[in-house]
């Protein structure tokens, strides 16, 4: 039987050859790997044209968005005048796209970012301390839950007023147990998690393995869900706008826009489908941006191109 | 206290109570043992056999429902949060589940020196240097600590727990499961890696598994456990040249069939054991304990036909 | 302890020849990394009643050898770039479904790692035993289960009867496996397949399931494949053992001649390395790990880890004979035959 043995021209051979190298530090890596996402940078792009076009609807709006004219009614699209056609009043489409932009971000955004700080403080609780106060947390969540969105609205413009308040406030509301419950999910999940208990006999305080380890966990599940989220906020705040709870008319909104040009479907389409395309594309803008985030934010997934 | 054993459980016992109608589980029964300095002691047995609940209270994870668990002579069973923390320091645990005990979304070096951090104020330099000093120990390259878990291959993997557990210069070091989820051709590289580190830096181990053949190497006295129960505790050599009980003979049987030819297969070798037997080990000879209750056995086997059936054909 | 009821599908044609004939087998999977190659040039033959081993770590190759037996891979992502399967004379191509399902009904039974993942956790064990027969099997359920009551007591099964009103996540894992060893037995009593049979078993399970095993090998025709990383497990059961890394084959034989005098420097790691040292002797250890299949290395792709490569090793070895059944792929027996 052969024996084994240092033999002549062996050599211990290094560790695997991908680890020779010295590795890109977390945020490079995590924006290289969303860099490479093509629709996530397309919807970036695009989000970031709208917003420039809404900061700057002032000086890019051809027409005051307010004013109708009588002679332009429901005019047609791909006119010199009115390059996106002209609605039942008169207004210019296009400027009433821009200025409507200036209050569907914020209906998408601050209700998230409100939500999201929270619903990710609720969920954190709700989540990780078993036992009266998690219990009191989830179930307070779950009367929430209950509520439908456009009741709550209705309820709370009774008391504020039809406007971007009531609609803020009225999603915010209504998208933080969401979170909360995805935060909380997550959270009882991590709270078995061999690397928890790791963390508990490396001897880590219960407050510290919270701060280091299980927050770091939940953030980038929040930042995605947010991120996606804000593409069904669009959606939802048209919604609002479509009822009439959002800005009062003249004031340009994509949901009234919509519910504007309703009359005049069949004779002019354009009146309730171009702010339609627009909120399309938002929306999907921000699902493909956050969907690049959920790879880019995650190393398990970003490696893996 | 100088010659204290550095880990020692004296009747511990964990029942863990379940929703009616299901019983309530005896997960550790009555356990005694003592790992004193320089004495490595190997658990094995079958899975769900207490193993890893006796780890967890080794770490203060479990609380005993009965019984003492003395951590360098300080019964520390009914210890609060502050003082396990104090001993933890000295007592690491490298877990079984080794990629699930490092946290995914950081790199190593902070789950290496997480230990280093929550004991002491020390500069993020400090750290890196100490995990760099740690992880050449195990074998890896410092280069390699902002690489994230799973970037690494098992075996190497394995050593970052290692490391995780050396950071705080313990004396003991619990090892559950440590080569059970490698392949068969890196196992022995950890286990030669386990052994050296133990000469180097004086550490005592107390090695989990449910192969026998793992702490062989390890360790000066074995323990077998099955249901909670320890049913025999001898010193290694002792323990795999003349097992007693059939249910340890039939685990090394199973591991090394070498071993099974010396075991004795007559009927009479157990016509001792019975239900007779006061609970408890009994001292059979110096150093050898033996649990002799009847030992429950498949449907239709007697002890003799089990031990028969762990015999392997000649090869 | 009973004997195993004799079947219509034993009766088969006793042919010369083997049972199950595997050539050039070759088998690719893409992933995101690159090409994975899975098995490269496998050729297996198995002969009526014979037990084989097939022993190889993770990325060896080894189960996906053994599910291609059937054709049992799905097709894409799995790639198969070569191969070809002669069952008892007749060739299986991979697209007669058919004939396959026939094959695989009749003649072929498969037993997988984990029994509780090869049965339905939604249907009682009965009635996917019940389900399996019918497709194969002509008669009613009250004509078929007589025999399925044997068999389950043949494979040492308390209470039979009750077994088949459980649902599988209700019994032990080796209860499961072994009633996974019956339903093979049920429906394929040429060949077993049997894939890491009692890697996820307690000790009581695995010596139940190993004798289970040996008894079929003993007492029946049934040739038996078995599959598995442990040593052990393959030095009882096997007559003939092949050893896989990296996808290829790099070593087989006879049992006793694998395990008394192993040629190829990676079989003679792997005995070593579980090998029995006392405590404060080195281990022998096997330096690196297994390859990356999507990268491997030219020529011999254990040679960087092997302690006597040289320089002809960046060519792939054939297998050379050191015996009338035992081969290994290695230079270093091309170089021992020259030096005579």
């Amino acid at each position: 039987m052969s024996e084994i043995g240092a033999g002549e021209g062996a050599a211990i051979p290094p560790p695997s050859l991908s680890l020779e190298l010295i590795p890109d530090s977390a945020f490079k890596q995590g924006a290289r790997a969303l860099l490479r996402d093509r629709m996530a940078i397309l919807g970036l792009l695009t989000l970031l044209l709208a917003i420039f076009a809404a900061i700057a609807a002032p000086f890019l709006a051809p027409y005051d968005p307010d004013a109708g004219d009588g002679a332009s009614i429901l005019a047609p699209p791909f006119t010199a005048n009115h390059w996106l056609g002209a609605d039942e009043q008169g207004r210019d489409i296009l400027s009433r796209i821009l200025f409507g932009a200036r209050l569907a971000f914020p209906e998408a955004v601050i209700p998230v970012l409100c939500a999201a700080i929270v619903g990710t403080f609720l969920g954190l609780i709700g989540g990780y301390f078993k036992g009266l106060t998690g219990e009191l947390v989830m179930r307070s969540l779950d009367v929430v839950f209950a509520i439908p969105m456009v009741l709550l609205a209705v309820a709370i413009a009774t008391t504020l007023g039809s406007g971007l308040p009531t609609v803020i406030l009225s999603m915010a509301v209504v998208i933080t147990p969401y979170i909360a419950r995805v935060v909380a999910t997550t959270t009882a999940q991590l709270r078995s998690a061999p690397f928890i208990d790791a963390a508990r006999c490396a001897g880590l305080s219960e407050r510290r393995i919270l701060a280091q380890e299980v927050i770091p966990h939940v953030v980038p599940a929040v930042i995605v869900y947010g991120a996606t989220n804000m593409g069904a906020m669009v959606v939802f705040a048209a919604g609002f706008g479509f009822l009439g709870l959002g800005a009062p008319p003249p004031t340009a909104d994509w949901g009234a826009m919509i519910s504007g040009g309703m009359k005049s479907l069949a004779s002019a389409p354009w009146v309730s489908t171009v702010p339609g395309i627009a909120i399309v594309v938002v929306s999907l803008a921000f699902n493909y941006l956050g969907d690049g985030l959920r790879v880019a934010l995650d190393p398990r997934l970003r490696s893996r191109h | 206290m100088a010659d204290a054993p550095l880990l020692a459980f004296d009747g511990v016992s964990v029942v863990y109570r379940r929703r009616r109608p299901q019983p309530d589980l005896l997960a550790l029964d009555s356990v005694s043992f003592e790992v004193p300095a320089s004495r490595s002691v190997g658990i094995i047995g079958d899975s769900g056999a207490g193993k890893s609940t006796l780890c967890r209270v080794a770490e203060g994870l479990v609380r005993p429902s009965g019984g003492r668990v003395f951590i360098d002579g300080e019964d520390l069973a009914h210890g609060t949060v502050g003082a396990w923390r104090r001993v933890r320091r000295h007592a690491a645990l490298v877990f079984q589940d080794a990629p699930g005990s490092l946290n995914p979304m950081r790199p190593v070096v902070h789950s290496i020196g997480m230990a280093l951090r929550s004991y002491q104020e020390v500069s993020r330099a400090e750290i890196k240097r100490a995990v760099g000093e740690v992880m050449e120990q195990v074998g890896l390259r410092p280069s390699q600590m902002t690489r994230y878990p799973h970037e690494f291959s098992g075996g190497q993997i394995q050593r970052v727990a290692i490391a995780r557990a050396l950071i705080t210069r313990p004396r003991l070091i619990l090892l559950d499961e440590p080569v059970s989820a490698l392949d068969v051709s890196i196992r022995a590289q950890i286990l030669n890696l386990l052994a050296d580190l133990a000469a180097s830096l004086s550490l005592t181990y107390v090695v989990i598994s449910s192969d026998p053949g793992v702490p062989r190497h390890l360790a000066s006295e074995m323990i077998v456990l099955y249901a909670g129960r320890v049913l025999e505790r001898a010193p290694t050599d002792v323990l795999f040249s003349k097992p007693l009980h059939p249910y340890t003979a039939s685990l090394l049987a199973l591991h090394d069939p070498l071993i099974a030819e010396r075991i004795d297969r007559s009927a009479d070798a157990y016509s001792k054991w019975g239900a007779d037997h006061a609970s408890g080990l009994v001292e059979v000879e110096p150093g050898h304990a033996v649990d002799m209750r009847a030992f429950p056995t498949p449907h239709s086997w007697s002890q003799t036909e089990l031990m028969g059936a762990a015999q392997a054909p000649a090869h | 302890m009973n004997a195993l009821p004799d079947g219509d599908a034993r009766r088969g044609t006793q042919s010369a020849g083997p049972l199950l004939d595997l050539t050039n087998l070759t088998v690719r999977f893409s992933s995101p990394a690159g090409e994975v190659h899975a098995v490269e040039d496998v050729s297996i033959s198995i002969g009526r009643g014979e037990s084989i081993g097939i022993v190889g770590e993770s990325g060896s190759g080894k189960t996906v050898t053994c599910m291609s037996m059937t054709w049992l891979l799905p097709s894409p992502p799995a790639r198969y770039l070569s191969g070809r399967i002669v069952f008892n004379g007749t060739e299986l191509k991979r697209t007669d479904e058919r004939r396959l399902r026939e094959i695989r009904g009749r003649s072929i039974g498969m037993v997988f790692q984990s029994a509780r993942l090869s049965f339905n956790p939604a249907y009682r064990l009965g009635s996917q035993i019940a389900e399996a027969m019918r497709v194969h099997h002509r008669g009613s359920w009250r004509d078929l289960e007589p025999r399925v009551i044997e068999t389950l007591r043949y494979c040492n099964i308390a209470d039979p009867e009750s077994i088949l009103s459980h649902f599988p996540h209700e019994v032990s894992g080796g209860v499961a496996q072994r009633v996974s060893i019956a339903l093979a037995l049920l429906i394929g009593p040429q060949l077993l397949i049997a894939d890491e049979p009692t890697t996820a078993l307690d000790l009581l399970s695995q010596i139940e399931v190993l004798s289970l095993l040996e008894r079929v090998r003993r007492e029946t025709n049934t040739a038996l494949v078995v599959v598995s990383h442990d040593l052990n497990v393959v030095r009882r059961i096997a007559d003939y053992v092949i050893i896989m890394y990296a996808g290829r084959i790099v070593e087989e034989g006879p049992a006793t001649e694998i395990f008394s005098a192993p040629r190829h420097p990676y079989t003679v790691g792997l005995l070593a390395s579980a090998g029995h040292r006392e405590k404060g002797g080195r281990l022998y250890e096997l330096p690196g790990q297994p390859p990356d299949l999507a990268a491997l290395p030219p020529g011999c792709s254990f040679r960087p880890r092997c302690p006597r490569a040289f320089e002809r090793c960046v060519s792939l070895p054939p297998l050379y004979a050191v015996s009338p059944r035992h081969y290994a792929r290695c230079f270093l027996l091309d170089a021992e035959a020259a030096c005579g």
